[in-house]
Parts: structure tokens; sequence; C-alpha cells
């Protein structure tokens, strides 16, 4: 069984500027199809909503990233647990939504932003967040 | 069964064709408004996009009413439409060229989402 792995956007964003090793193994583990990647829609909204993303050289390249993973949609029902994690834990919405969709997808979660460390130490989802 | 297809879509051309499997042509509006119609793709076709039915059905909408932000849309189309040709292997060479396509603006990456989620939601 391959690994199961849900990036944050801050993982995506690191890869694209050649940030650090650790997000280059874990996308890389994707595209040589050692995992399944997942993202969250909003991920792919905060990823468009980049300025550069206007060169359709870019969007190419950046988008045959996503074309590989797996994209969890924002439905009723992650709707819901998002607002509840947000309530619960504080977070802002689109990081809370980020943070139902992982369970959604089941996934082990990845992070380079600290604000998710709280949810993961209350084992409301399996991960890391690195620097 | 009801097949949807875009054919010879190009971002500059005032409206995809768009071929219906059962009648030749269809208007972009009249299948925006059918959305309870059953939409499957065909193996060697180009879909736009197989997933669901809504984010199919989404497509066309943008596309009929033509916003704003409908280049950007156009854009998005036509390079899934060009990803989906590709084998596994050739999607995952061009993904390996995404790494370090982000030019350094001072902002490491958990800063730059940081950012973007603070101007979404500021109400913390």
């Amino acid at each position: 069984m391959p690994d199961h792995f849900f990036f944050d956007t801050s993982v995506l964003i690191a890869y694209f500027r050649n940030e650090d090793i650790k997000s280059e193994a874990l996308i890389e583990d994707v595209l040589n199809g050692t995992a399944i990647g997942a993202v969250s829609a909003i991920t792919v909204a905060e990823l468009w909503s980049l300025k550069d993303m206007n060169d359709s050289d870019i969007q190419r390249r950046r988008q045959a990233v996503i074309q590989l993973m797996d994209i969890v949609p924002i439905d009723t029902s992650v709707a819901q647990r998002g607002g509840a994690i947000r309530r619960t834990y504080g977070l802002k919405l689109p990081d809370a939504l980020v943070v139902a969709c992982c369970q959604t997808a089941g996934a082990q979660f990845f992070s380079k932003d600290p604000h998710f460390q709280r949810v993961l130490n209350a084992n409301e989802i399996p991960g890391e967040v690195y620097s | 069964m009801l097949v949807l297809t875009i054919q010879q879509f190009h971002p500059d051309q005032p409206q995809p064709s768009i071929e219906d499997g059962r009648q030749t042509r269809a208007d972009v509006s009249e299948i925006q408004f059918q959305p309870e119609r059953p939409l499957r793709p065909v193996p060697g076709k180009q879909v736009v996009d197989t997933r669901s039915e809504c984010s199919l059905v989404a497509w066309y909408r943008v596309i009929a009413h033509r916003p704003p932000s409908y280049a950007h849309v156009a854009q998005t189309l036509a390079i899934s439409n060009e990803l989906k040709q590709m084998s596994r292997d050739q999607l995952a060479a061009l993904a390996r060229t995404a790494k370090g396509s982000m030019m350094d603006s001072g902002e490491n990456a958990a800063a730059i989402v940081r950012r973007l989620r603070d101007e979404w939601d500021d109400s913390d």
C-alpha cells in the first residue's frame, strides 16, 4: 500500500520555491508514484491566486503537479466539520477547512505552518509540521 | 448515454463547440441549465473535467457568461485539456519542472500562506 499524504498549501509553495529538501522529497514521492497525494480545494484556490500564475508556462508546470494529486472538495460535510474545527481550536476558517479536508482524505498531514501544531497535538489528524 | 465533449477549444475563440453525443452540437446555455443530465467521460475523447458533473457544469457556466475572469478560466481549461492528453510519466516530468518556478520574494512558504489566509479571514 502506498503512503497517503495530504499537503497544506505551504508544502506546495515550498516546492515551487525550492525551499527545502523535505518538501521536495514529499512531492517527489507523489510524482514517482510511491505515495498518493491530496490537497484541499482551498489550496487550489490559493495557488491560483498567486500573481505569477498569469504566466501560462508557470501555470502549466504547477497544474501538472496538482493533476497528479486528489483534490478534496468543500462539500457540506467538510464545511460543517471545518466550522466545528474552527470553533474548537480557534483556527482561521481556511486552516480549519484544510484540516477537515485532510480528515476526509484519511491521509497523513504535512504543513510548514506552525498554526497547525495545536490540531496535531490534539490528535485531530495525524501528521507533521516541519520547517 | 449523454456525451459532452469540447472540440477544438481555444481561448481566443468566442465559444467552444460542444458535441452532445445525441445532437451534433449543443448550445452552451442549453447544457448549463440541465445539470441533472448524466455526464460520462468517453475513452479517447477530450473531456473538460471527468471528476464530477458539478464541476463540468460550472465550467460551462463560466464560459457561457464570460465574466472578467474568463481569460484565466480559459487558460486553465486549455492547459487542463493539454495535460489530460499526457501519460503519467510525461505529467510527472513536467511537474518536476515546477520546482523552483517561484521567484524569491523574501517571504518563505509558511509566511506566504499565512498572509493569504490572514487577508481572507482576519476575524481572529
